[in-house]
């Protein structure tokens, strides 16, 4: 038992950087399927051992259900850190707790489904073993990201994430939008790293120590100043990389990455782990107030400004990004008032919608050879039976319509902002639930019903058995993953106690007032885009006119772009090119260039000895180590010789 | 003997090219990369060390008034800046190969094979007479090659530059040990246990500065380096930066430190304000070059004023961190500049504006050039990550300020680096007058991949170098000597 504790993380970790290795060095010797086949079976193996893994840990008793794996360990004669220079020591460390493993088990889960659903996806790209790598990679960071020990680790694979983000959004590298697109995307993320940094920085001033265990154990006898401190500087990191405010504006830009990917990375999970991120660092939150209300409060804030920005778009894949950084919102506001246990199960109904929602639209897209714009959709409900239903199942789910999964966890949320007292966040809440359902289905409408099919290219009939067979496993994922919690019964609050140490409410209670309120709001914005969007209407035309102003302010989402343009890009590289071009030449390499123009008299002298000879040039050596050795002796015995000593 | 072996192996291997005929290049590049194979193998048996015992050679010299010796010494200090130089040797005289006229290859290659000479002579100096020899010795062959070899047409006045430059921090350094010896009568550092007070040690101590500033350099004194770097043949440029950036903040630690503690403190404020400065300031030049060689140029500047940060902090976990940096960086900007030779072979042009999207042409040239941009903006799990990080943990905690600011810099080296990474591999494919790109010859891609696995392990454990560097544990007294409070000596 003790022996599987300790192995399987190994093997779970090693299993995907295995598959990028082996596709990487062997891949290209091999037919391609090899690479797609070691991919795909390297995820599922790692699915295996995770469930198998959360099996064992959840059949141990309570108390013993963090598990934490560490190298060196204890008795090691010769310890192995990964950095070793005392005070300051970090080790190879892997806690596996029920957080740990229920992430784990939806980035391996969810993420063989993606891979499947990749093998016809990208059946006809030519970076085909290259996209598989990639993914691989990803997977394993996100692994590290999720099994990690300490901040270190954490951090390591927090990198590593952005890192297979930023090549797999630019992996048409031949397109300029999908390179500055991933450039974007790598910046933003690194100033997050950095505010992990800071935080990190933090901690070992204050802790001497990055292990979770030191940290969240001596928490309580901090000040509060500094955990506020350590607090703001963690949602940097997760503002950054879950695309919240105000740091959210690279994630529209990274559907230029292949819709697996937008569905896997953008979707599922790596723009999730800000919310693992806050929820792993619960100890901190929990005694840092400011800092806990500043996460709801941007999360709030994202959710709701998100869902207006998503009403107006009109590319399939941009209006799913808005709605994915609406949704983690949600998430974010939901650790940040406490609720973990609702954030987390958010977390996995929205890894099964949304990953569904991409996949349909991924169908569509892939149908329609690479056609975004709704605009030139349309009717495509009979042409494409499959990704209608599935689309239309996981618009449901989104819309927090029961029995569908998201109604649960939407529910569970807005149950517990008012048990924590927050009637504000929670009637932003519900607002964004009704932006939701308007915007998802005003999306449905346009793309499947109303009216016929207005786009030029003829749609492919048929998509592979590899898309359909995850997409439809997702359908039904979406329907039936909020029976995780149900009255009286409640998953993953029970399987989450250990980590939270008892701090958790229960989920599940249906308070009959807040679920029919949230209900009424989905059915009154699905009303509204039915009254819109459902048939031909004038009505649309009409407000468009009425409402130009705030129409033009949400298709640009309220400017950010421009503004960072203007604010921070401009600037910054007008410095930059001023100072390389005049600066640097004029001013501080004036100096130099002033003696270098005095010596050219002296190297056209010199010229002649460059005859390309080696003699002369081991003449000129030798004639210069004695000069200089000369000129050594000189001054030294001259120093004597004039008493300096 | 191992010792005098590693240091003197290079030397001996270029005196042995000479006698082979000048048409003969298939036997020259045989016999200088077989020399250079076997002085990183033989300097791979220091490793065997230990973190506490010391290879150690002492031949006496002059006896008086000034008591000088040959003594070389191979500790935990000076082990990876000799294994350092060799593995870049190694890498860089492979890439020599390629140098485009035949009739002058012994020549470049003897050179190359002296400057590593000079290199290992210079990490291994234990006495202070022979470390300035050796520092001075170490411009000649920079400069020959510079004037003789480069076909830049900027190279002779950047060879000026450079020369002029480092020969008036050589200065400086020499009217610093002739002052200090004045006092003390020997250059045996050893012995050197005098503790100057007053104004002495401050002069003196801002000669040694001034020479290691010039050397690095850092900021305001670098204007020497954008033009030898750019200018410079690959090999050379990515040896200067790669080893020889390394030599200042290398004596920094293992003379001027040890020799001045309370200088160094009194002073360590204007210093601070220069790593930061470099810090800054080289990567917002480099986010304004075009050259790409220049903007790489400008990052050394940057990383390196990180490590005079590190130095600078006091602090245990920055100063022994500031090492890996230092052999971090050199692996890293020793591969960057030999891929960017690589690709200026290929493209014949080092403007960023003309050319790009290589990596469809030449897939393999993308990996490692990927894997050399991200280690450089500090991507977690390679070695710059680790070196930058371990640093500034350690500043952190005694130089919050500064630091701040340095983490500015992170950002912008993301900038940066992704100009340089994207700008050549990726977007559409553009080529300057219908040239082919090639994909990487294997004899490019082999003489890089050590250098590459390099950056890889120390990345993904650093605590393995740290273990085998001065860590402030066992004997090593060198950090632990740099950190007492002056006043408790």
């Amino acid at each position: 038992m003790q022996g599987f504790l300790t192995t399987a993380p190994f093997t779970i970790l090693s299993l995907p950087l295995l598959g990028t290795i082996f596709i990487a060095l062997v891949g290209p010797r091999v037919h391609r399927s090899v690479s797609a086949v070691i991919g795909n079976l390297s995820i599922l193996g790692a699915f295996v051992l995770t469930a198998m893994l959360a099996w064992t840990v959840w059949h141990l008793p309570p108390d013993a259900q963090v598990v934490t794996v560490k190298y060196p360990p204890a008795w090691a004669a010769h310890p192995v850190f990964w950095a070793h220079i005392p005070p300051l020591t970090i080790s190879f460390e892997m806690r596996i707790d029920a957080l740990a493993l229920l992430w784990m088990l939806i980035i391996t889960g969810v993420g063989f489904l993606i891979h499947l659903y990749s093998v016809g996806y990208m059946a006809d790209s030519h970076g085909y073993r290259t996209f598989f790598a990639y993914m691989n990679l990803f997977v394993f960071m996100m692994l590290l990201l999720v099994m990690a020990g300490n901040f270190l680790w954490l951090l390591v694979g927090w990198g590593g994430v952005g890192l297979a983000s930023y090549l797999l959004i630019g992996f048409d590298a031949q397109r300029t939008a999908a390179v500055l697109a991933a450039r974007k995307a790598l910046i933003m993320n690194v100033i997050g790293d950095v505010g992990i940094m800071v935080a990190i920085f933090l901690m070992y001033a204050h802790f001497g120590s990055l292990s979770y265990k030191e940290v969240f154990g001596n928490v309580s006898a901090a000040n509060t100043n500094a955990l506020d401190w350590i607090g703001i500087w963690l949602l940097l990191g997760a503002v950054a990389k879950s695309a919240q405010l105000p740091l959210q504006t690279w994630l529209p830009d990274a559907m230029e990455g292949p819709t697996p990917v937008s569905a896997l990375i953008h979707a599922a999970t790596m723009v999730t782990a800000g919310v693992y991120l806050i929820a792993r660092a619960h100890p901190i939150y929990d005694h840092a107030p400011f800092a806990a209300m500043t996460v709801a409060v941007i999360g709030c804030a994202t959710a709701f400004f998100a869902a207006t920005v998503g009403t107006v778009q009109y590319d399939i894949k941009r209006v799913l990004a808005y709605s994915t950084m609406s949704q983690i919102g949600y998430m974010i506001l939901a650790v940040g008032v406490g609720a973990y246990a609702a954030g987390t199960f958010h977390f996995i109904t929205h890894a099964f919608f949304k990953a569904l929602l991409f996949m349909a639209a991924g169908i569509v897209i892939h149908n329609l050879d690479g056609e975004q714009d709704v605009r030139k959709m349309g009717g495509l409900a009979k042409r494409m039976p499959l990704a209608f239903w599935t689309f239309l199942i996981g618009t449901l789910a989104i819309s927090g319509i029961p029995p569908f999964a998201g109604f649960f966890s939407k529910d569970a949320i807005f149950d517990q902002l008012l048990t924590h007292g927050h009637p504000v966040l929670w009637a932003f809440a519900v607002a964004t639930a009704l932006l939701t359902a308007y915007y998802m289905f005003r999306l449905l409408f346009l793309t499947f019903l109303s009216g016929d099919y207005r786009g030029t290219r003829e749609p492919h009939a048929a998509s592979s058995t590899s898309m359909a067979v995850p997409t439809s496993i997702l359908a039904v994922l979406s329907v039936i993953g909020g029976w995780l919690v149900l009255p009286g019964h409640d998953a993953i609050s029970a399987k989450l106690e250990p980590v939270f140490a008892g701090a958790l409410p229960e989920m599940g209670g249906i308070n009959a007032m807040v679920t029919g309120i949230a209900i009424a709001a989905a059915l009154v914005g699905i009303a509204v885009a039915w009254a819109l969007y459902g048939r031909a209407s004038q009505a649309r035309t009409k407000l468009r006119t009425v409402l130009s102003p705030l129409r033009a302010l949400l298709l640009n989402a309220y400017y950010f772009d421009t503004i960072y343009h203007w604010l921070f890009e401009v600037p910054a590289l007008t410095v930059a090119s001023d100072v390389a071009r005049y600066v640097e030449p004029d001013g501080v390499g004036g100096f130099t260039s002033g003696v270098a123009g005095a010596t050219t008299k002296i190297g056209d002298v010199m010229r002649s000895w460059e005859t390309g000879y080696l003699r002369r040039y081991g003449l000129t050596m030798v004639i210069g180590m004695v000069l200089v050795l000369a000129f050594y002796l000189y001054l030294v015995h001259g120093a004597a010789a004039v008493g300096m000593k | 003997m191992l010792i005098d072996t590693v240091i003197f192996l290079p030397l001996l291997t270029a005196l042995v090219l000479l006698l082979i005929p000048r048409a003969a290049t298939s036997v020259q590049k045989g016999v200088a990369l077989a020399g250079a194979l076997l002085t990183f193998a033989f300097s791979l048996a220091f490793l065997s060390l230990g973190p506490n015992v010391a290879a150690d050679q002492t031949i006496p010299w002059i006896s008086g008034p000034w008591v000088a010796a040959y003594h070389v010494r191979v500790d935990a200090l000076r082990l990876f800046f000799v294994l350092l130089t060799t593995l870049v040797s190694v890498a860089c005289i492979w890439a020599a190969f390629s140098y485009a006229h035949a009739q002058r290859l012994r020549g470049y290659l003897c050179l190359l094979l002296a400057f590593e000479t000079t290199l290992l002579g210079l990490f291994t100096a234990a006495d202070l007479l022979l470390f300035y020899l050796y520092w001075d010795l170490m411009l000649i062959p920079v400069f020959l090659l510079l004037t003789g070899f480069a076909d830049h047409p900027g190279a002779r006045q950047a060879a000026w530059s450079y020369l002029i430059y480092n020969g008036a921090g050589g200065l400086a350094l020499l009217l610093g040990i002739v002052a200090l010896v004045s006092q003390s009568h020997t250059f045996e550092l050893g012995t050197l246990a005098l503790r100057l007070t007053g104004p002495a040690e401050a002069w003196i101590f801002i000669a040694f500065a001034l020479a290691f500033l010039i050397k690095t350099p850092a900021f305001p004194f670098h204007s020497w380096m954008p033009p030898t770097y750019t200018s410079a043949p690959p090999p050379v440029v990515a040896m200067v930066s790669g080893v020889q950036s390394k030599a200042g903040l290398f004596a920094m630690l293992a003379f001027a430190l040890p020799l001045f503690p309370h200088a160094a403190h009194a002073f360590a404020l204007p210093l601070l304000v220069l790593a930061v400065a470099s810090v800054v300031y080289g990567a917002i030049a480099a986010m304004g070059e075009q050259d790409m060689k220049t903007l790489v140029a400008f990052s050394s500047l940057s990383h390196l004023g990180l490590v005079w940060l590190a130095f600078f902090a006091f602090d245990i976990t920055s100063v022994s961190a500031g090492i890996l940096m230092l052999v971090s960086h050199g692996l890293i900007a020793a591969a960057l500049f030999l891929l960017l030779g690589f690709i200026e072979e290929r493209v014949g042009t080092r403007d960023l504006s003309r050319f790009g999207g290589l990596a469809e042409k030449a897939p393999r040239l993308g990996v490692m050039m990927l894997i050399a941009a991200m280690a450089a903006l500090g991507l977690p799990g390679l070695s710059g990550f680790a070196g930058e990080f371990l640093i500034l943990i350690g500043s952190w905690q005694t130089q919050p300020v500064f630091t701040s600011i340095a983490l500015v810099a992170v950002v912008l080296a993301c900038v940066y680096m992704l100009k340089l990474l994207q700008g050549t591999m990726h977007g559409p494919v553009r080529v300057p007058d219908e040239r082919t790109v090639s994909e990487m010859r294997p004899r490019e891609a082999w003489l890089l991949a050590p250098l590459l696995a390099g950056i890889i392990f120390l990345g993904v454990w650093p605590g393995w170098f740290n273990d085998r560097t001065p860590s402030g544990t066992g004997a090593n007294t060198i950090v632990g000597a740099v950190l007492a409070e002056p006043g408790q000596r």
